[in-house]
């Protein structure tokens, strides 16, 4: 069977079809974890941020002009409720606090610490980048979009998304290093 | 280093824990129902009639046009009809035969637009 385009799922939420507002969640609730993510530099808001933009977006279906552009659309509307959440939640003080957190909790004693504790160290390494490439980083090599759908979907050009994912891998991969040496 | 190759962010992968993801999901849709059940509102439904109500004027139109056009001729052939019988009429009953002019306004009669 041929896989519906994000046109006509739209247009199925429109008419009220729930299975087309699933197949859209499936197709876009992870990336847009991982677009709030790159704002928020925490998981359990990041997870709640993108569900309400993903109900948002249901809500206001009918606002969406280019429904050929779903993804996009939706993605702008997570940067939007993400920066929104930081400004009001005074995301400076809160990330330091989350700092000195990972400071003390180190090393963890068991198997879910540690998990944990390696998603923290990924989670200061990339708040160490600014957010344009921590998005690019986030959505290619957490989520596997290609250059091309990074692109489209944030409007970006091929070559800002190809020179955001060379540094940030770059920058990444001497922070993570740093980090595994002091761990020893 | 080869710096094309990915950066190993599984531990950022809500797969991880596919339990807790599979409820993120689930609760979204949850949510998406009650949006989808609250229906459209009167204002969206009338702008979603806006395209097919334009179809339907425009294809009245199209037919509606050429009809009335078509009923038009046929009533001033009638008029013209008209005007030459009532003509004829008077010259049977001996007002003599009709003036030229009689003649040529009669015939003129469906010709006004």
């Amino acid at each position: 069977m041929t896989e519906e385009t994000d046109a006509e799922l739209v247009a199925g939420v429109r008419h009220g079809r729930r299975e087309a507002a699933g197949v859209l969640a499936e197709r876009y609730l992870r990336a847009s974890r991982a677009v709030a993510l790159a704002i928020l530099g925490d998981v359990a808001s990041a997870e709640d941020t993108a569900q309400d933009a993903f109900v948002y977006a249901m809500e206001h279906i009918r606002e969406c002009r280019h429904p050929e552009r779903f993804g996009g659309w939706l993605l702008q509307i997570v940067r939007n409720r993400s920066r929104n959440h930081v400004r009001d939640s005074k995301a400076g003080r809160h990330e330091s606090l989350h700092r000195q957190q990972l400071q003390s909790t180190f090393p963890a004693p068991d198997l879910v610490a540690a998990r944990t504790q390696l998603r923290e160290r990924l989670l200061a390494a990339l708040a160490e980048l600014p957010e344009d490439r921590r998005l690019v980083v986030l959505l290619n090599d957490l989520e596997g979009w290609t250059h091309r759908e990074i692109a489209e979907q944030m409007e970006l050009p091929a070559g800002t998304v190809r020179s955001h994912l060379h540094h940030a891998r770059r920058v990444l991969r001497e922070l993570l290093r740093g980090l595994n040496e002091v761990d020893r | 280093m080869n710096e094309n190759e990915r950066i190993d962010l599984s531990a950022l992968d809500p797969d991880r824990d596919p339990q807790h993801w599979q409820r993120v999901l689930a609760e979204t849709m949850a949510r998406v129902d009650g949006v989808l059940a609250q229906g459209e509102d009167p204002f969206a439904t009338i702008a979603g009639w806006r395209r097919p109500l334009l179809i339907a004027a425009a294809a009245a139109i199209a037919v509606l046009v050429p009809v009335e056009l078509a009923l038009e001729v046929k009533e001033r052939e009638a008029e013209q009809v008209q005007r030459l019988v009532s003509l004829a009429t008077e010259w049977e009953h001996g007002e003599g035969p009709p003036s030229t002019a009689a003649f040529l306004r009669a015939l003129a009669a469906g010709d006004r637009p």
